[in-house]
């Protein structure tokens, strides 16, 4: 099916793509309704609801295993049926997926709004390290103790 | 050569719904003409109810052919975007072979007819043509079908013709035919007869 390595092509457009995948639709919602709200599109794929097999190798060089499902939603949508925008993104919300793909279509048709994508990236930083040191501050160490010979 | 996707079926659940069923009663009563009730934007040298039937059946485990003189246009990237299906260059491997009467009729040798214990594992022909009022009409008989049943498809290849008559020696395996023109279709399964 779809190839598992990405492409060199657009590497600005899988950076943008990522980056929206990961961010709050609250603020995408709201970027859509300031900017793009006139933006005239029609569905190539309405927005829907599926199943993706996540693979994994343990200490990613293990053997490769079906590590589980993970609900994904996914839209495309045209602008005057040349531009195609795709939205895919972790989760069950519809709008979600769809807010990107119109965003992924306008910023092809444009150019990607580079200010609104490093607030979103910086949110994103910001809400990792915090969730880094929430983790570093419980980890616990695993070690076996020596025990003496019978 | 054109490469922009199109819309698929505006609703799809119900709409790929009534083209199986459409589906599956031309199939049931051979030689009668179904009408799909559908309405979609249709890629290059494709028809509605070949592109109906494609978005409906096809998906990632269904390997299509396209005769070389319909593959040209954007029906490749239509459909593997609706339907993920891969596009093969082999009509052994096929689960769907199309072709139009202009196509080169080499290929029907090399269509899958299945084996004793995976019958179905066949390819099905789809056959585009211009409508079901030609000047030669062909008599079918065999399940389905009461006493006999005739249809006039338009140009209607004399090498499918040959095809078909061999192809019931076949049974259970063999090739099942559509027949197609506009948004309407015909079920030739692999049990019926056909004479001209």
């Amino acid at each position: 099916m779809l190839s598992q390595t990405p492409s060199s092509e657009h590497p600005a457009r899988q950076d943008w793509l990522n980056t929206l995948a990961q961010s709050p639709e609250k603020m995408l919602e709201e970027f859509y309704r300031n900017n793009l709200s006139d933006q005239a599109f029609t569905y190539l794929r309405e927005p829907e609801i599926g199943l993706v097999m996540v693979r994994a190798r343990a200490g990613g060089s293990g053997k490769q295993f079906n590590l589980g499902e993970v609900s994904v939603a996914r839209c495309s949508v045209t602008l005057n049926n040349q531009i195609v925008g795709h939205g895919y993104v972790k989760g069950r919300s519809k709008r979600h997926a769809e807010l990107i793909a119109l965003i992924d279509a306008n910023f092809q048709q444009t150019s990607p709004n580079t200010e609104f994508l490093n607030d979103l990236k910086s949110i994103r930083a910001d809400q990792r390290a915090k969730t880094s040191r929430k983790a570093a501050a419980t980890k616990v160490d695993f070690y076996t103790m020596v025990r003496g010979e019978n | 050569m054109q490469d922009h996707t199109l819309t698929g079926f505006k609703d799809l659940p119900r709409q790929s719904n009534d083209v199986f069923r459409s589906v599956l009663n031309a199939l049931a009563n051979p030689g009668q003409i179904s009408s799909l009730d559908v309405d979609l934007p249709t890629p290059e040298y494709f028809d509605t109810a070949t592109t109906a039937i494609l978005l409906a059946l096809a998906d990632f485990e269904t390997p299509l052919w396209i005769a070389p003189d319909i593959a040209a246009g954007n029906v490749q990237t239509h459909l593997k975007f609706h339907t993920g299906c891969p596009i093969t260059e082999n009509p052994n491997g096929a689960s769907f072979a199309i072709a139009t009467p202009q196509s080169d009729f080499t290929f029907l040798d090399q269509l899958a007819l299945g084996s004793a214990e995976n019958p179905h594992k066949s390819t099905t022909l789809i056959l585009m043509l211009k409508g079901f009022a030609g000047s030669h009409p062909l008599h079918l008989s065999g399940p389905g079908i009461k006493t006999k049943q005739g249809i006039s498809p338009e140009g209607f290849p004399s090498e499918l013709l040959g095809h078909m008559k061999q192809n019931i020696q076949y049974f259970p395996c063999g090739t099942d035919l559509i027949l197609t023109a506009d948004r309407r279709l015909i079920g030739i399964p692999r049990s019926t007869r056909l004479e001209n």
